[in-house]
């Protein structure tokens, strides 16, 4: 991740507009965590103001403080403050930007909220359509019972 | 609730459905068919974050009663015990048969040689009988090329219903192209075979198949491709009573108890697998050892066990009346991570003897299409 994050060797500042017309600006090298922009700047030097056409404003900062600020106590506190929306939205968005360490944390974050859940919740958050017949349902949950069931000590 | 705009693709689904413990993801094929492909395909499996996180397996035998048979499965994932399917009894096997556990199978070695996977212990597979049926081998289960193989090594001949402690019996290995067992030479002498899964710990690493003397400290390798075993060495060190040889993901690890001056320990060290060298990576902290093995009687670790593979490593307790307490150690960056497993869910039966390992579990062969099982 970001490990210079605020060196005075890279003041350049640049910035982003989201897709509701937010402006950012940002340094550069924070900037250049993001690879998709990284790519637009390798391709134009000049540019100054870059279009972020997917991601809102309101996930566009969240997206730039992660940078900022990420390190193992930040990511584990991170994931806590958004909905499973926010979080789809984010991931969407770090996905878009090609942000690696952040889709990590999105994933595994999204990963731990459905851990435990039924397939018909699964099915709400990622908006899925049940295409399995009722037969071949119960026959897959019949057949794999012991994983529907967990044994909790007494 | 959501609109198209927040659907992932199915990349990204893919990514987050990676990080998910295997019963999860059961439950998850369950979401829609194009979940279930992707979960049971190879490549998800060979993508999922937990695939270097064995389970380890309790499987609980009564003398009397096959029904009160029970397999119990810890998930180090979810941090969860799962009651599985139990293996039918085979048509005419005393409940009591040479029944040993390994790397994704059940096995019945004497008088015939019978497999069936952990997981869905559907049906009994057979092979011809070793040439040398035993009971209480060493067994290994691995893969040359496109299928896989099992090797078998030692053990106690058994003739009909009588038991032969003298023979040093031929290693075996079953080639499912062939069809048969191929013979190679017999572990070295050094090693007396008697009860092996006792007094033997075995670990498959980098192509050869360990042995190492729990209590004698003697180890030597067999080449799975050239079909010879290395020069008997020792590796012992300073103070240990008795240890267990294990391969992790990319080391050889020792694991076992040690004595100095200040008392008992659990050590691992990992050993060179070229010089037998070795140097102490981690030891069990004193707190975790005590709530396993309490009491002050000189042998109150002769119940102590330990399996392991990929970054995880079991030490438990192999006793019926404290419930099996285990802890597990997690090697990560070459750093020891020790944690206490939960206990085992009181609906335990009642066992006479309990057959112990550690297995990698892979969604592929639990969900995947073709469950053959079988090695054709």
């Amino acid at each position: 991740m970001a490990e210079e994050k605020s060196q005075a060797s890279s003041s350049k500042m640049l910035t982003l507009k989201a897709s509701d017309g937010v402006l950012f600006e940002v340094e550069l090298n924070i900037a250049k965590e993001m690879k998709t922009v990284q790519a637009y700047i390798d391709d134009c030097e000049d540019i100054e103001t870059i279009p972020i056409p997917n991601v809102l404003g309101k996930h566009l900062a969240i997206v730039i403080e992660y940078i900022k600020k990420t390190n193992e106590e930040y990511d584990a506190e991170f994931e806590k403050q958004w909905n499973m929306d926010d979080l789809q939205l984010l991931l969407l968005a770090a996905n878009y930007l090609n942000i690696s360490g952040l889709q990590e944390c999105l994933c595994k974050a999204i990963a731990k909220r459905i851990e435990n859940k039924s397939p018909e919740y699964v099915r709400k958050v990622f908006n899925i359509e049940n295409d399995h017949s009722p037969e071949e349902e119960a026959k897959l949950r019949k057949e794999y019972k012991w994983a529907f069931e967990g044994v909790d000590k007494d | 609730m959501t609109t198209e705009i927040t659907d992932l693709s199915l990349d990204l689904i893919e990514f987050i459905l990676s990080h998910l413990p295997i019963p999860t993801l059961i439950q998850a094929s369950t979401v829609c068919k194009l979940w279930h492909t992707i979960i049971s395909s190879s490549s998800f499996s060979s993508n999922h974050k937990h695939k270097h996180k064995p389970w380890f397996f309790l499987h609980g035998i009564h003398n009397i009663s096959s029904k009160n048979n029970q397999s119990f499965a810890f998930d180090p994932s979810s941090n969860s015990w799962f009651l599985l399917p139990t293996p039918q009894q085979p048509l005419h096997y005393p409940n009591n048969t040479s029944f040993i556990g390994t790397s994704s199978f059940f096995f019945i070695t004497a008088p015939n040689f019978l497999y069936t996977p952990i997981i869905n212990p559907l049906v009994w597979y057979s092979t011809p009988p070793l040439n040398f049926p035993r009971i209480n081998p060493l067994l290994g289960v691995f893969n040359d090329d496109c299928s896989f193989k099992f090797i078998v090594v030692g053990g106690v001949r058994f003739i009909g219903n009588l038991v032969d402690i003298e023979d040093r019996l031929d290693v075996e290995i079953y080639d499912p192209l062939l069809g048969s067992w191929d013979l190679a030479p017999p572990l070295p002498a050094d090693f007396r075979s008697g009860n092996s899964s006792s007094s033997l710990s075995s670990a498959l690493f980098k192509g050869k198949f360990y042995v190492f003397g729990i209590y004698s400290c003697f180890v030597s390798s067999f080449d799975l491709k050239l079909c010879v075993w290395s020069d008997v060495k020792i590796v012992r060190p300073i103070g240990v009573v008795f240890s267990f040889m294990i391969a992790c993901r990319e080391r050889l690890i020792l694991a076992g108890v040690c004595n100095s001056p200040s008392g008992s320990s659990f050590n691992l060290w990992e050993v060179d697998e070229k010089s037998m060298d070795f140097y102490e990576i981690g030891v069990m902290p004193h707190d975790l050892l005590c709530s396993l093995f309490d009491g002050d009687e000189d042998d109150k670790f002769a119940s102590l066990k330990c399996v392991g593979l990929g970054d995880l490593i079991y030490v438990f307790n192999e006793d019926y009346h404290r419930m099996y307490p285990a802890c597990v150690c997690e090697i990560r960056n070459g750093k020891c991570y020790w944690r206490r497993v939960p206990q085992l869910p009181s609906l335990m039966n009642k066992f006479h003897k309990v057959v112990s390992f550690c297995s990698n579990v892979s969604l592929h062969s639990i969900l995947g299409e073709g469950q053959h099982h079988g090695l054709h």
